[in-house]
């Protein structure tokens, strides 16, 4: 069956009234589970799941996926209204969100952010249907040394992720890998400053440190005003963004959507990564960098195109290969056998219905949730106007619960409240927490990256650039270390001149 | 010279030489057979190198820069150090006492640190607790901490 | 008058919570009369969690009362048995997890529970498909010629396994150590990831857990061996290891546990559920989707199961050098 006709074959079958229902209410509930921080699509998709065993294999999976879409739709919700990200993909939105939401221009961040969201995710669906397979074949190409070459060139990144001082940028990025060695050797197994607490084999939880860093520092900071802020009860003008803004974010989506279709189809961290990697570009190509962090509209478009993107093409390993690409794709993977189907090369074949049904109904979904969420806006833009000795206590037991349901573990409400008061101090200190996520993201593959490849080499760096992937990302590596430093020398030279 | 940095730098110096010392404890390897230790001793040999940076940048810069930097004047520090106090008793409380009641307490404290009347503040934590517990409990079937003592 | 309003209200509603809070233990009915949680150390969606509530589904159906499961992952799985000791031993919580991490986990890590007293196990129900697979393309067919190849070609061959310290690492220590071969370990975090490097030809062989299932379904990968006691009804052609001559059989057999000092008439009501749900036609119908091997295990043979397994994975530990002596002690 090529692509067209089995598109239309897929909207039969999604538009079969039982399966348009449970894609109604899966995007709903992924909506609800999205804005509430922490919890997300991994708990949602596994509280359904025994419900859905009485459903037809189709419409139960319609119906996990419609909850997977509208939790990455969610996601933006928090960062930008409270600071507060539900999830590592959504942290670098709060830098430029949350500045637009204090210029009271909330509403047009929202509305960029689904409107990214839509275009970025359906975009990511189309990809999936047409380049699916050739694509999964190269995402297998990618062995530990490529792994490496591209997380070495996510650490450039750091560079665009300052604000104020790069040194301070890089030392943060530093502690962020020292913070991620936490737990258990994923080499030998060897216990690494877990001082023997068994809650900190695994180490330390992305979800949590970003709650904290970001949400809960943020309310500390506000409760020691002594002037009532008023900042974030500007006058909300409009609610959706304006034309010249359009303009300003058109190519921020584009290239966030790119960035994100690639490394989405990457197994492992690649949306966190990608959100990172399209925030820098944009910061990169801007012709007003010194904008970006008080409220630069690209900032916002660019890592919600980019984690939407790379939602939809997560898609793409677990639908032609068989590999969930992220945990929530592992849950859904676990919903697929569980209804007796096994996702791979053959799901195509095999269940048709299935396979088409499913990206119909995505493509359908993604319809929905911006007829959904664009509704939505003015109402999240309403909770800015809750005055804020109510406020603050609620985005408080927001970071509790939303700390809390990862795990359901109350050892993390501890990192949470810790974190909270670290990021307070950083904050004194001025020191920025983002250059911090990355390198915690980072670390922990970083290490074993290199750490495997060296086993793989027995111990020889030649792997690196004998493998054609990982010596072209090498080498951009190094472009992006040696172009920001040329140009500054230049700079000072000209300075020197006059 | 902007005493803030200094202070970071102390700081800094301080943790990576803990982590340094810990990860030699834990042996290093070399670059063709990366231990346990590899990964943490050379990422803070960085930081030191880099707090060091900082530090001389600081040093350099004590006449550009505006002087002494006073983080603690100009606000209420005392509320965020309450309030923060108040969320290290609530994580020891609530796995004794369960959700509600220290949620309850906790949310409490906060209006009050907010400078709400006693009846307002105490109901809406009642339904702050209650709208979230019930929330989570039978809409979304996450169980929410039960305390030893109750139930 | 609005304030006395407020007033009111708020009594009332402090009153429905004091009500709510005593009522539980002032109660007391026949066991069980409440929701009983099964608390997983994993998170959802993975084997362990899906065969948890595959199970949870039907026992609930004998209990008459709703079996919800709880994740509660970290500590590699030790979270969830050390936060089964905080609660009261009253049947109404309970513990599903892999033997592994009773006698293999806490022999690598110290753990804050001794594995063979702190619980009573009340039934051994399934069991993953542990097997050695290579890719499709790959020229071996055997196991035989795998490890011929290996010979051949010391320090050459690559293998991806779960983790180190893993079932499926010891598996292939097993086969290395009496081969004598000379093998590379690239460990991997979980099943899903070591697949995803043995399709891609980065490794020539994997040592993996009920993941490899769907690969072999689909014809990516060609199973040469599985770690069974006996052969899978799944796969009658494949040989287990020790039909093979490596003395090595699967000792993760996933178990439901209660605290040790549970009231032993609630042992017996759970004992008897469990087993009824571990042979309803709807639990094994929804294992063999999951790609899980059925087995049995009551309380009894499951405890001599963990002290067997306990002094097997001891010496294998201790002869690979991963540990000098195990970091628990047992009882």
């Amino acid at each position: 069956m090529d692509a067209l006709n089995g598109l239309f074959y897929g909207l039969s079958v999604a538009f079969e009234l039982h399966n348009l229902l449970l894609l109604l209410a899966g995007c709903l509930l992924g909506t609800l589970v999205g804005v509430l921080p922490g919890l997300g699509p991994v708990g949602a998709i596994s509280i359904l799941l025994p419900l859905t065993f009485q459903l037809p294999p189709a419409g139960a999976i319609i119906m996990l996926a419609g909850i997977y879409n509208g939790a990455m739709y969610g996601g933006s919700t928090t960062s930008i209204l409270i600071n507060v990200p539900g999830e590592a993909a959504s942290a670098v939105t709060c830098l430029d969100g949350y500045a637009m939401a204090r210029h009271g221009q909330a509403g047009q961040a929202l509305g960029i952010a689904v409107f990214g969201s839509f275009i970025a995710g359906t975009v990511g669906l189309i990809g999936l249907q047409l380049i699916g397979g050739p694509l999964s074949v190269l995402a297998l190409k990618f062995g530990p040394p490529e792994y490496f070459a591209i997380i070495l060139m996510g650490f450039t990144f750091i560079v665009y992720l300052a604000q104020g001082s790069m040194i301070k940028a890089v030392l943060m990025a530093l502690a962020g890998i020292i913070l991620s060695l936490i737990g258990l050797d994923p080499i030998t197994s060897e216990q690494r400053f877990t001082f023997g607490n068994i809650h900190l084999f695994e180490g330390i939880g992305v979800v949590p440190l970003a709650i904290g860093l970001f949400g809960l520092a943020e309310v500390f900071a506000n409760l020691e005003k002594t002037a009532p802020a008023r900042v974030l009860k500007v006058r909300i003008r409009n609610m959706f963004p304006s034309r010249s803004q359009w303009l300003q974010a058109k190519w921020a989506i584009a290239r966030g959507t790119v960035i994100g279709f690639f490394m989405g189809i990457l197994p492992g961290g690649g949306p966190v990564l990608s959100t990172f990697m399209a925030y820098g570009v944009e910061k990169r190509v801007s012709k007003h960098p010194e904008k970006f962090g008080h409220g630069a509209i690209e900032g916002v478009a660019a890592p919600e195109s980019a984690n939407n993107a790379a939602a939809s093409t997560s898609f793409i390993p677990l639908m032609t290969l068989g590999i969930p690409p992220n945990v929530v794709l592992a849950v859904l993977f676990g919903a697929f056998m569980i209804h007796g189907v096994t996702p791979g090369p053959l799901l195509m074949t095999q269940h048709p219905e299935i396979f088409w049904g499913v990206i119909a109904s995505m493509y359908l979904g993604n319809v929905i949730l911006l007829i959904l969420n664009l509704p939505l806006i003015p109402l999240w833009v309403q909770v800015l106007r809750i005055p804020d000795k109510i406020l603050y206590p609620l985005i408080v037991l927001f970071c509790l619960l939303g700390a809390y349901s990862i795990n359901n573990s109350v050892f993390d409400i501890g990192v949470m409240i810790l974190f909270g008061v670290v990021g307070y101090l950083l904050n004194k200190f001025d020191f920025e927490a983002a250059p911090m996520i990355l390198g915690f993201v980072l670390g922990p593959m970083f290490e074993v990256n290199l750490r495997r490849s060296l086993l793989m080499s027995q111990g020889s760096f030649a792997i690196f650039v004998e493998r054609p992937i990982a010596l072209v990302a090498l080498i951009i590596c190094i472009i992006l270390i040696i172009l920001p430093i040329y140009q500054t020398i230049r700079k000072k030279r000209s300075y020197v001149k006059q | 010279m902007d005493n803030r940095n200094l202070i970071s730098c102390i700081v800094f110096l301080g943790l990576s030489a803990f982590v340094a010392v810990s990860s030699i404890g834990l042996g290093i390897g070399h670059l063709t057979n990366p231990r346990a230790g590899f990964m943490p001793f050379w990422t803070s040999l960085l930081i030191i190198v880099f707090s060091l940076i900082l530090f001389s940048q600081t040093f350099v810069n004590r006449s550009a820069q505006a002087g002494r930097v006073d983080i603690w004047s100009h606000v209420q520090w005392q509320k965020s150090l309450l309030a923060a106090a108040a969320l290290c008793v609530y994580v020891f409380i609530l796995p004794v006492i369960g959700y509600l009641p220290a949620t309850g307490i906790l949310m409490l404290a906060l209006f009050k640190l907010g400078s709400m009347k006693i009846l307002p503040a105490v109901l809406a934590s009642l339904l702050a607790v209650i709208l979230s517990y019930g929330l989570f409990s039978f809409i979304l079937n996450t169980p929410l901490p039960r305390g030893t003592l109750w139930f | 008058m609005k304030n006395n309003h407020w007033f009111s209200t708020g009594i009332v509603v402090i009153m429905l919570i004091v009500v709510s809070l005593i009522c539980p233990d002032s109660v007391k009915a026949e066991y069980p009369d409440r929701s009983i949680t099964v608390l997983v150390g994993f998170v959802p969606g993975g084997s362990m969690d899906l065969s948890a509530r595959a199970l949870a589904k039907s026992a609930e159906k004998i209990l008459g009362q709703p079996v919800i499961i709880e994740n509660k992952p970290g500590g590699t799985g030790t979270v969830a048995l050390a936060a089964l000791l905080s609660q009261k031993p009253d049947g109404y919580t309970l513990c599903a997890t892999p033997s592994s991490v009773l006698i293999r986990v806490s022999q690598q890590q110290k753990v804050p529970f001794k594995p063979f007293t702190s619980f009573k196990p009340v039934i051994g129900f399934t069991e993953p498909q542990l097997g050695i697979v290579v890719k499709n393309d790959a020229p071996w067919k055997t196991l035989k010629d795998l490890t011929g190849y290996a010979a051949k070609n010391p320090g050459k061959v690559k293998y991806a396994t779960t983790g180190v310290g893993s079932t499926t690492h010891a598996a292939v220590e097993e086969i290395a150590g009496k081969d004598k071969l000379q093998l590379i370990h690239v460990p991997y975090k979980g099943s899903m990831e070591a697949l995803t490097a043995l399709l891609g030809g980065h490794v020539e062989f994997a040592s993996l857990t009920s993941e490899l299932v769907p690969a072999v379904k689909s014809g990516q990968a060609r199973l040469l061996a599985v770690m069974s006691e006996k052969r899978s009804p799944k796969y009658p052609d494949v040989p287990t290891m020790k039909e093979l001559g490596y003395d090595f059989a699967n000792d993760a057999v996933f178990a439901i546990v209660a605290p040790s000092d549970i009231d032993p008439a609630v042992m017996k009501k759970l004992e008897g559920a469990f087993t009824a749900a571990a042979k309803s036609r709807e639990y094994l119908e929804t294992l063999d989707r999951i790609n899980m091997i059925p087995v049995y295990y009551d309380g009894k043979a499951f405890d001599s199961f963990l002290r067997k397994h306990w002094k097997i994975i001891n010496k294998n530990l201790i002869a690979s050098g991963a540990i000098k002596e195990a970091a628990t002690k047992p009882e």
